[in-house]
């Protein structure tokens, strides 16, 4: 039991887990209308993260419906009745198991998208620059599957999937 | 023999008791991971006003001092607002419907016009139902996207496709008003029907311009 206390006290003094760099971090969605394609980010990525060493071990990150920007308020707007961003404002994921495979992670987790709770799997790349690590990965999403009513123009609707990229960093302290 | 199958059971139940309570544990644990992001809120508060910046026949409607401020009973701010939203997008289709059947209606106009211009004099009066009838559903499209609720941003910088579709419509209103008043002084005046109908020309190219330029 000593042993365990010492060591444990031992990690919390000499390893210090990464600290996540919001500023850089973003989630970007890809969707397709006839004839044209747009993305919509956000920058703000809210993101809490158990480590052990160096590695993540489990990974949660939320965002705001309302802070995605497409470049186009319309565009914005009608994203927020479909998705009922007012009374679902956010979009969560949770992991609940991470596999190492070289750089790669196999991540397993329950993504929250228009109050609907689905488990998907996707691959993260891992990739350590100068003083962090940068995770990147991309995974689609059925928006029909989540029981979003696709928004149309002209009664064209557009495409059921959306394809969701992200990109986190974080720090060494 | 028997012992030895005993233990094993129990071991193998021993096993699957930990691994349970570990997925549990894990499940907790990455729930509680989840909580620290989540907070209290059940509405995006930032969703409920709409933008300051609105067109000023939306703000006669739909402002803070709107002839609609109290448009639903009870206060209940969010269900107004996603009730004020559901409007917009049914005037928004309106529009675009509306939108269509006035561009057909001037390419009508603008075959029975070119007759009459050659002086087919038959055609004057359907000349001025067809013209009354586009002047009907443009007035019906504009209504509606004049006086929608307001979108939930008003964020824009760069000169975007709504931006352009909003230019034009300042171009097509400023003809169909041009080609109206001049539609009314042909009959004192012959000399003016060139005119009616370059500005009758101008309404028909910015509006299809303004229907091809919005995308979603």
């Amino acid at each position: 039991m000593l042993h365990y206390i010492i060591l444990n006290v031992l990690m919390s003094v000499f390893f210090q887990a990464p600290i996540y760099e919001a500023a850089s971090s973003s989630i970007t969605y890809t969707m397709k209308h006839k004839l044209h394609t747009w993305d919509g980010t956000s920058k703000q990525v809210n993101v809490a993260c158990k480590w052990n060493e160096d590695k993540l071990e489990q990974i949660s990150v939320l965002a705001k419906v309302s802070s995605f920007n497409s470049g186009l308020s319309s565009r914005d707007s009608h994203m927020i009745e479909v998705l009922d961003a007012l009374t679902i404002p956010n979009i969560t994921f949770s992991s609940s198991n991470i596999k190492y495979n070289g750089a790669e992670l196999i991540v397993t987790g329950k993504l929250q998208f228009h109050g609907v709770t689905k488990e998907v799997q996707f691959i993260v790349r891992a990739k350590k620059e100068n003083n962090q690590w940068l995770y990147e990965g991309e995974f689609p999403v059925l928006l029909e599957s989540f029981n979003v009513e696709r928004p149309s123009l002209l009664f064209v609707k557009t495409d059921n999937s959306m394809n969701i990229k992200f990109s986190l960093v974080f720090k060494n302290k | 023999m028997h012992m030895h199958n005993r233990f094993n059971k129990t071991y193998l139940l021993s096993f699957l008791v930990v691994l349970l309570l570990s997925i549990n544990h894990l499940a907790a644990q990455s729930d509680s991971l989840l909580q620290q992001l989540i907070n209290n809120n059940k509405v995006d508060s930032s969703l409920i006003q709409p933008p300051a910046k609105m067109l000023f026949t939306q703000r006669i409607l739909w402002g803070t001092n709107g002839l609609l401020k109290n448009r639903y009973s009870g206060n209940d701010l969010v269900a107004n607002r996603q009730k004020d939203l559901k409007i917009r997008r049914t005037m928004l289709k309106l529009h675009q419907i509306g939108g269509f059947v006035t561009l057909g209606g001037m390419v009508a106009q603008g075959i029975i016009g070119s007759q009459l211009y050659k002086g087919d004099y038959k055609v004057k009066d359907l000349h001025e139902n067809v013209g009354m009838a586009v002047n009907f559903s443009y007035g019906f499209t504009a209504i509606n996207a004049l006086f929608s609720p307001p979108s939930a941003f008003h964020r824009d910088k760069k000169i975007t496709s709504i931006r352009l579709h909003k230019w034009l419509a300042v171009l097509h209103l400023s003809g169909m008003i041009a080609t109206n008043i001049l539609a009314s002084q042909i009959e004192d005046n012959a000399s003016l029907k060139p005119y009616h109908r370059a500005a009758a020309y101008i309404s028909f190219a910015s509006l299809a311009t303004a229907l091809i330029v919005i995308k979603f």
